[in-house]
């Protein structure tokens, strides 16, 4: 299914970050929306939300650990002042989420409404000065940190990055991530996450494949596929993904 | 056990953070390659500019008018902020046009990323923004104010508004609150107009929960409705698209109560 044809993204600089970070807005918007409708006055919906904070702890963990492990060595010797200001960025989050951990068992834990009622309003507060911060931190990773990559780096050679974290994911985890991200991509997105993944692993591509074209819509597979090299009226197989094992936890 | 203080700001703040969150979700799902969806981001931006907008007129013009009474000029930067926000949009709108006047789909693209990335910069310093007027001119008007004068300027908006348009609101606005904020928005509407609370009753027991109904049933000495079927109209504000159809009415956005805002919905 490989091709050497001129893809539409081929010449367009290569972000790794776009597409993480469509889906990371989602989930931390979705989740100060989530603080906005909780009476901390009734212990079930405080319970609900805890599990929500619990999984915001984790994903903000888990990305910036991968952050730290594939993109940041990248900037090693070339732009320390960048690197810094990013790693300096991470320990401001790191600290707030801390803050808001304390803010939140503070409200769950306290005997009397009123007091939860105002820690939960000092919660969803202290959460939006968070999300503030959070958002210009991903901005800068994009409008700074990408750019200076891209100085520094061939197309290729950052590609590499995301390749190597690839070579390291099962077919499962590939259809986890892509139908995760999915309702937040645009049809470019998704075809530069797919062209790397032909490319890279091809096996992997071709098993993932089917089960992914069921979630185009028609136009767009008519245009993922011309960059894919694959004829669009290719009509994949129903595949069974009931007994596949979800990557992430939350 | 300590009062809590009134605030006027919490509710209708999370109601703009919501919508600005749908406004970035939906441009991140653009692919402006594609000259129609950049048309329809020019469309969903037009929209959301009227909603910042007239959420910033209606503070400028009302809320700092109780600092404007007390001579205190603490609502300067944030009118000063609102009028940024204008410039914002400027500058968002001309990223658009030139997308759109673009006959290349690698210069739309470029161009369309940069105005993805502008948009939740937006939204990043929005949340800045709102959260200052309720940390700072919030707690000022606490301290100017007893919790009667702050609530009489809600009494006099809901004094120009009629039911339909409150009805309109509540469904804009509830299902992005908590039952607390519900409580003090229904006791609002019941102290100051209980007959316009009597008029929306039938539509607010719909949108109300089993226990909440039965909550304000008790409290404020209303009975179930003998009638279901509302007489009311659906309404619209500017900012919403008539043609979103049946799926917007469930969605209904609040804020700008003035009679020009809000319109049929057809």
């Amino acid at each position: 299914m490989q091709s050497k044809h001129i893809r539409s993204t081929d010449h367009l600089p290569y972000n790794y970050y776009s597409h993480v970070h469509r889906f990371m807005r989602n989930f931390l918007s979705d989740f100060g929306t989530a603080i906005g409708k909780c009476d901390f006055r009734i212990p079930s919906q405080v319970t609900a939300l805890e599990q929500r904070f619990l999984s915001f702890q984790q994903l903000l963990d888990g990305h910036a650990a991968h952050e730290d492990k594939a993109y940041h060595p990248k900037l090693k010797g070339k732009d320390e002042n960048v690197l810094a200001e990013a790693e300096k960025q991470h320990q401001n989050l790191d600290n707030q989420v801390k803050l808001l951990t304390e803010i939140f068992y503070s409200a769950k834990s306290s005997q009397i409404n009123n007091e939860k009622l105002k820690h939960g309003y000092e919660f969803l507060i202290r959460y939006n000065d968070f999300l503030a911060d959070y958002f210009k931190h991903l901005n800068y990773e994009e409008m700074v940190i990408m750019p200076t990559l891209n100085r520094f780096y061939s197309r290729e050679e950052i590609r590499q990055v995301t390749f190597n974290t690839y070579s390291h994911m099962s077919p499962q985890q590939f259809i986890d991530m892509f139908t995760r991200m999915d309702p937040y991509l645009n049809t470019y997105e998704k075809t530069v996450f797919l062209i790397d993944l032909q490319e890279c692993e091809p096996a992997k591509f071709d098993e993932v494949l089917p089960l992914i074209a069921q979630k185009l819509s028609p136009d767009e597979k008519v245009l993922v596929f011309n960059d894919l090299g694959i004829d669009p009226d290719w009509d994949p197989k129903r595949v069974n993904v009931s007994n596949y094992s979800p990557l992430f936890k939350y | 056990m300590k009062k809590l203080r009134y605030n006027f700001y919490s509710h209708v703040h999370k109601y703009v953070r919501f919508e600005m969150f749908e406004f970035s979700k939906r441009i991140a799902i653009i692919d402006f390659r594609d000259k129609s969806q950049a048309l329809d981001a020019k469309n969903q931006l037009e929209s959301f500019k009227m909603l910042i907008q007239g959420h910033a007129a209606h503070e400028d013009n009302t809320v700092h008018q109780l600092f404007r009474d007390v001579n205190s000029s603490i609502c300067d930067t944030v009118e000063l902020a609102h009028k940024q926000h204008n410039l914002e949009f400027d500058r968002l709108g001309s990223l658009i046009s030139e997308i759109l006047n673009s006959d290349s789909d690698d210069d739309r693209h470029l161009t369309g990323y940069k105005f993805y990335l502008l948009v939740n910069k937006f939204v990043a310093d929005s949340l800045n923004h709102l959260d200052e007027e309720e940390k700072i001119l919030m707690q000022e008007l606490q301290r100017l104010y007893t919790d009667d004068e702050i609530r009489a300027l809600t009494f006099k908006t809901y004094n120009h508004m009629k039911p339909d348009q409150m009805l309109h609101m509540i469904r804009t606005i509830f299902p992005h609150i908590n039952s607390y904020e519900r409580e003090v928005f229904i006791q609002d509407i019941h102290e100051s107009y209980p007959d316009k609370l009597n008029v929306i009753w039938p539509d607010l027991w719909n949108i109300l929960m089993s226990e909440e109904r039965e909550y304000y049933m008790k409290k404020l000495g209303l009975n179930p409705p003998s009638e279901f079927h509302s007489s009311l109209q659906r309404l619209h504000y500017k900012w919403e698209k008539p043609e979103a159809g049946a799926a917007l009415a469930e969605t209904y956005h609040l804020e700008n109560t003035d009679d020009h805002h809000t319109q049929k919905l057809v």
